[in-house]
């Protein structure tokens, strides 16, 4: 279903990302797996602006599902943006190849 | 950024920052977030305050996105 971004976010696992959610909250942890629906599960959490939320403070992972993300916040150092862009330009290509016999 | 005469193999506008796919999921580098948060003063006025966030990588989910407009080169 995501061929493009799950295998991105594979090559991010063990490094330490901050989820942002659609309901503010952003939770720093590091990334353990990644899912087809872009879930994401985060070990060793903690809550950035933990006086406002407090909910999380006893939590140690999460599994968050992929819908509620907003934003994840990745380590510029981790990333192969020459590999990203190569891939965005095949997805591309494939997609108005498709767009063309449809 | 790739050579932009090299034109066949890259069907993309260039130059591409960073990553997109079909549902607008996006990378972004060199980030800057504005938030615009319109606060009622005593008199009941509007003002608009704004906060700016700077990321160096940044991932956002399509089904967050509302436009993408792409800036003139520079």
């Amino acid at each position: 279903m995501n061929r493009f971004f799950t295998p991105f976010f594979k090559t991010l696992v063990d490094h330490e990302v901050t989820v942002e959610l659609k309901n503010d909250i952003s939770i720093r942890g590091t990334l353990k797996s990644v899912d087809q629906y872009l879930n994401i599960k985060l070990d060793d959490i903690s809550v950035v602006e933990e006086i406002r939320y407090p909910h999380l403070s006893s939590v140690k992972n999460v599994f968050i599902r992929g819908s509620v993300v907003r934003y994840v916040h990745l380590p510029g150092a981790a990333v192969d943006t020459a590999l990203l862009e190569d891939a965005t330009r095949r997805e591309a290509a494939q997609a108005s190849a498709k767009a063309k016999q449809g | 950024m790739a050579d932009p005469d090299d034109t066949a193999s890259a069907p993309v506008n260039e130059p591409l920052d960073l990553a997109y796919d079909s549902h607008c999921n996006l990378v972004l580098g060199d980030v800057e977030e504005t938030v615009y948060i319109v606060e009622e003063d005593d008199e009941e006025e509007d003002t608009v305050r704004t906060v700016k966030k700077q990321s160096e990588m940044l991932f956002v989910r399509g089904d967050s996105v509302v436009l993408i407009s792409p800036q003139p080169p520079s």
